[in-house]
């Protein structure tokens, strides 16, 4: 059965975020599906003072998360890929076809690049290593609830490289885009991690009007989500990460 | 100087420098980990080259919590040795990493719990 976590009161996030659909009054529930518990239960500990969030569900394998997902309301998944009874790969197929809302940061041992670029088009929304530091977590974290992805320079790169040694990344700009000047603006915007707030004041429009045009782009390049909204721009040479 | 084997300042950085928490931590990591060793020595013993390299690949993340950088050296090569060469192969990586986990122990005990 899973874990559920005894809630604490909810901790006031600190100013300085950024504004998005995470405020300043909106806690971001995570969820954590790790079988080492030694690992599990450091995880929990180096996050219960990270501001603006909590652990509601704490579990050891995909089958426990996905039971506990049907009472527990969650926004972020933290999934370690090797676990028993049902491991990562899986548990992320069906998180995507059941609660596509809930977003996934996987959490690994494994940095190979394959491995990060397989994760990123199952549909991840960020990868973070075992070994990451508290604040990378807390970025990530935090980037995945306000922009709905987190791209660290290892996935930035895996993507890239994966992407030009399977010659998806075209060297001119030979093919017409079916995209706009402005839904180009706004995918440019998104590869750069800025918030809908930030790209509207960026190109002179209404956060509104930036979600019309990401909501074409979703549309039009049959991305599911924003990292896959952020490969097709890797792919058609729109986005090279620095 | 006798040679340290862990690194508390990696604990003290991961939880802000929060002393209850490593002290959590390590009180965690010495109730958890024996299970863990034992494995590794059960599966070597068994042959069992899956297991041992899941069992290594699970110390990972404790060795750099306790900022040991040969019990991270350890894992990895008793990793590559078993897919490699089989569990056979990783017998002395295996002991060299039971004698140091029995160290560790022994270190963290004397530094963080003063017993």
């Amino acid at each position: 059965m899973s874990l559920a976590v005894e809630p604490k009161e909810p901790v006031e996030i600190r100013g300085g975020d950024r504004p998005g659909p995470y405020d300043l009054y909106t806690m971001i529930k995570l969820a954590l599906a790790d079988d080492q518990l030694l690992f599990r239960k450091g995880l929990v500990m180096l996050l219960s003072d990270m501001a603006g969030a909590r652990i509601v569900l704490e579990c050891a394998n995909g089958e426990e998360l996905l039971v506990g997902l049907k009472t527990a309301e969650v926004d972020i998944v933290l999934l370690d890929l090797e676990m028993p009874v049902m491991d990562g790969v899986e548990t992320m197929h069906r998180l995507k076809e059941g609660q596509p809302e809930v977003k996934v940061i996987v959490l690994s041992s494994h940095e190979g690049e394959n491995v990060i670029k397989h994760l990123m088009e199952l549909g991840a929304n960020g990868f973070i290593p075992k070994n990451a530091e508290p604040d990378e977590i807390d970025t990530a974290i935090r980037s995945v609830a306000q922009t709905g992805y987190y791209f660290s320079d290892a996935v930035s790169n895996a993507m890239l490289h994966g992407l030009v040694r399977g010659k998806k990344v075209k060297p001119t700009f030979a093919d017409i885009d079916p995209l706009s000047e402005r839904e180009l603006e706004v995918l440019r915007g998104i590869c750069q991690e800025r918030t809908t707030a930030e790209i509207a004041a960026m190109i002179f429009v209404s956060p509104r009007t930036v979600e019309f045009h990401r909501n074409n782009l979703l549309l039009k390049t049959g991305a599911r989500n924003t990292a896959g909204l952020v490969v097709y721009a890797m792919a058609h040479g729109h986005y090279i990460p620095l | 100087m006798p040679q340290r084997h862990t690194d508390l300042s990696t604990l003290d950085r991961l939880f802000k420098g929060n002393r209850a928490q490593v002290v959590q931590w390590v009180q965690l990591y010495l109730e958890e980990a024996p299970g863990l060793f034992q494995r590794v020595e059960a599966c070597l013993a068994k042959g069992d080259t899956d297991g041992l390299r899941a069992a290594a690949h699970e110390l990972r993340p404790q060795a750099h919590y306790l900022g040991s950088a040969r019990m991270l050296e350890l894992l990895g090569l008793i990793g590559n040795c078993a897919g490699r060469a089989g569990a056979s192969a990783c017998t002395v990586a295996v002991g060299e990493l039971l004698e140091l986990g029995r160290r560790i122990t022994a270190e963290l005990k004397a530094d963080v719990l003063g017993g």
